[in-house]
């Protein structure tokens, strides 16, 4: 580092360090001492509790049976590419605004100021790492009881490296845009690619030295375990020549990054910062998403408009799940797996309201519009209809498409012969109905607007019980709406399987009902509703 | 002018906690006018806009658009609005937001000649499939003004409109402006642009800490005691 570039991050830490006062370094070190208590106090716990747990045998035996290596390899490889995915938002290297205004406009090496910011990202993956690696040193050996010192350096040498790599990847990600849209395309074909070998059984038992560094990390502590991998010594070798690589990589581009690239990052986490400190994930989603949405690239389709008035609306929304696939990629996903569970098990009822709630989230997806009207009610000044009714028809296109999806599950599972031929026509009707009540479910609590300090405030006068109970109801408006109108139709279905034909004709009249009583009280709620404030 | 106002607004108050943000404002703006508000900042400009918008419940008064309530959706329909900073959907290109707000107002076959004329009289046409995360702070301003202008209105509520907009397409606001108005349309308008506000404005309202300290015509207004006293000029 040259002098001027010392000197000047000298001055700043010795002027920050002044304005720390003795009570916050107080703080700082309690803090990070009671953390560092309590995580040993629950490590050693939990060691005791595992080991002393009768489950001892089974599990072991699969572990070292090749589970061990199909968790290890997938769990990492998902740990590496969210590493990515946050690497083109974020990532290892990200200063504060401030730091980008004076300190990087400044006529200093801007290599060497990156280089001091990488090292302690460097040094944050390997943090990462060693924490991973202990927690699975711990819950490993309570199970498998093999010798401890060759698990220990197998766990923490493989995840250490492990976590470096992650961060020297992020960094070269970070750097180069071009890397970073790459990723932003490839991660969810290669996280589905991933999802299906695993369900399709294609992930070894065992390691090789061409599964990638998720698995090299992998087999020393496969081997340290007592499982079988011969090959591991040079897996091992593998995994430290490729993080050394990535870390020279990394340290040669230090200057690559451009002052905007970092800015920009800069501008997100303070954002960021302030949606957190304030209790608003939305506010910190949009912001990812529009961290992202440059890089992805915009998608010019065209959507011809429609003549009539009341399809204005539709047609919006309809734009802009064409402009954001994925959301209905998530619906279908959700909704699938929530129908499944009800399909594969009809008779358990706290399966069926989780169900439900996952529906529900593949629902709220499709909504993203009428939140976006809700983020900024002024907006919507231009349009001429009341709040209620402007919610109501920006429910159109997503019970559509919600229906849609309902329809093609419901084939498939009766392709699959999940669904008995005699029900498949009341699955099908039912496909309309449910997907309004989802809908509406997510539009009543999209509807609401972003948290903000009058809720924070209104909490703080409910006392230390009731407040948090207001917050939760808050955030889990949607959810417990959607169970509450979908659960009492599917307990009296539930109910009624097996039953003689007339029972079972009862009960779908009677579920129907509730189900129609439920919707009329949603919309009627929906339409009677005034702009946020 | 013997002509029904096309807004009306009568004793017109709003108050937040003990802070008096508007007090007992009257105020007309008849066919073919255009009202300009001026004053400092904080002397009530936008807090009137936006009550008569219909975007804030008035403390006390009663504001009145083409003979009805703000309940109503022929009143409500009748004002166009543009507030001082652009609120565009991130996800729909400038021609979508124009062809949005023309077909939920019923423009039906005239849509596409309507909205390209817009986007060729603000200079957007060659952005016009941009969406608002790609233009700079002025041109979605101009789009947002283009917005309002698309559909059919009666009052157009104006807050700070030229405010980021460069000096050729503050002139074609202008040209649009006179000409609506000459169609019959009533104007109110927030501005600091005094200039902007010159060959526009008929009449002037001058707030100061949420009173109408002085209106009038506007020449005498803005050339009046008042506004002379509070630096306006």
């Amino acid at each position: 580092m040259t002098q001027a570039s010392a000197a000047t991050l000298g001055f700043l830490r010795r002027r920050r360090r002044a304005h720390r006062s003795p009570q916050q370094r107080s703080d700082r070190f309690t803090g990070l001492y009671t953390v560092g208590l309590y995580t040993a106090i629950a490590a050693w716990t939990g060691f005791q509790a595992l080991r002393q747990g009768p489950a001892r045998g089974g599990a072991a035996l699969w572990l070292t049976g090749g589970g061990l290596a199909r968790v290890a390899t997938v769990a990492l490889l998902l740990a590496l590419l969210a590493t990515l995915r946050f690497a083109t938002w974020q990532g290892p290297v990200v200063f504060t605004a401030p730091e980008v205004q004076w300190l990087l406009s400044s006529p200093l090496p801007r290599a060497e100021l990156v280089r001091a910011r990488l090292g302690r990202g460097l040094l944050a993956g390997a943090a990462a790492g060693a924490s991973l690696g202990l927690a699975a040193f711990v819950l490993l050996e309570a199970e498998l009881a093999v010798p401890a010192w060759p698990l220990l350096a197998a766990t923490l040498g493989g995840l250490v490296a492990f976590g470096v790599l992650a961060a020297a990847l992020g960094w070269l990600v970070e750097s180069s845009p071009g890397t970073a849209r790459v990723v932003l395309l490839a991660s969810p074909l290669v996280l589905a690619a991933a999802v299906a070998a695993w369900l399709g059984g294609a992930v070894a038992a065992g390691t090789d030295p061409w599964s990638g560094p998720w698995g090299w990390a992998a087999g020393p502590l496969v081997a340290a375990a007592g499982g079988r991998d011969p090959g591991w010594p040079l897996q091992a070798v593998l995994l430290a020549a490729v993080t050394v690589a990535a870390v020279a990589a990394a340290w040669r581009t230090a200057a690559r990054v451009t002052l905007e690239e970092l800015e920009r990052r800069a501008g997100t986490r303070a954002g960021l910062g302030a949606s957190l400190f304030m209790g608003d994930p939305r506010g910190a989603a949009l912001l990812r998403h529009q961290a992202v949405r440059g890089l992805a690239g915009v998608r010019r389709l065209r959507l011809r408009h429609p003549r009539r008035r009341w399809l204005a609306l539709p047609w919006r929304d309809g734009l802009g799940l064409l402009r954001a696939p994925g959301r209905v990629g998530w619906a279908l996903v959700l909704c699938a797996s929530g129908v499944l569970a009800v399909a594969a098990a009809p008779g358990r009822r706290l399966l069926a309201a989780g169900a439900v709630v996952a529906a529900y989230l593949g629902a709220a997806r499709l909504v993203e519009p009428l939140r976006a009207e809700a983020d900024q009610p002024d907006a919507s000044r231009q349009l001429p209809w009341r709040w209620g009714d402007l919610i109501l028809l920006h429910t159109v296109t997503p019970i559509l498409v919600l229906t849609a999806i309902g329809l093609a599950v419901t084939a498939a599972l009766a392709l699959a012969g999940l669904v008995p031929v005699t029900a498949l026509a009341m699955a099908a009707a039912a496909c309309l109905p449910v997907a309004v009540a989802l809908v509406w479910s997510a539009a009543i609590a999209g509807q609401r607007g972003r948290l903000g300090l009058d809720q924070f405030l209104t909490a703080s006068t409910l006392g230390e019980l009731a407040g948090p109970i207001y917050l939760l109801r808050w955030f889990a408006t949607g959810p417990l709406v959607a169970v509450a109108v979908l659960l009492g139709p599917i307990l009296v279905l539930q109910d009624a399987v097996g039953s003689p034909p007339r029972r079972t004709q009862a009960a779908v009249t009677n579920a129907a009902s509730l189900l129609v009583t439920a919707l009329a009280i949603q919309g009627i709620w929906i339409r009677s509703r005034q702009p946020p404030d | 002018m013997a002509t029904q106002p096309v807004l009306e607004a009568r004793g017109l108050r709003k108050t937040y906690g003990e802070l008096v943000a508007l007090d007992l404002l009257d105020l007309e703006v008849r066919p073919g006018e255009c009202v300009a508000l001026i004053g400092h900042n904080g002397s009530g400009k936008t807090t009137t806009l936006r009550l008569v918008a219909g975007l804030l419940e008035p403390s006390d008064g009663r504001v009145t658009v083409a003979g009805g309530g703000l309940e109503e959706e022929r009143s409500r329909a009748a004002l166009s609005f543009v507030p001082d900073s652009p609120l565009l959907y991130p996800d729909l290109t400038v021609r979508e937001h124009l062809e949005l707000v023309g077909l939920a107002h019923g423009i039906g076959d005239d849509l596409d000649g309507r909205v390209a004329k817009l986007l060729e009289l603000f200079e957007l046409t060659s952005r016009g499939d941009f969406l608002p995360g790609q233009l700079s702070r002025g041109m979605r301003q101009k789009a947002q003004l283009a917005c309002a202008l698309v559909r059919p209105f009666k009052l157009l509520l104006l807050d700070e409109p030229v405010v980021g907009l460069d000096p050729p397409s503050q002139q074609a606001l202008h040209r649009i402006l006179v000409a609506a108005k000459q169609d019959g349309a009533a104007i109110l308008l927030s501005t600091h642009q005094l200039a902007f506000a010159a060959g526009l404005a008929d009449r002037a309202v001058v707030l100061h800490d949420g009173r109408a300290v002085e209106q009038g015509a506007y020449a005498a207004v803005v050339g009046g005691p008042e506004a002379g006293r509070l630096g306006l000029r």
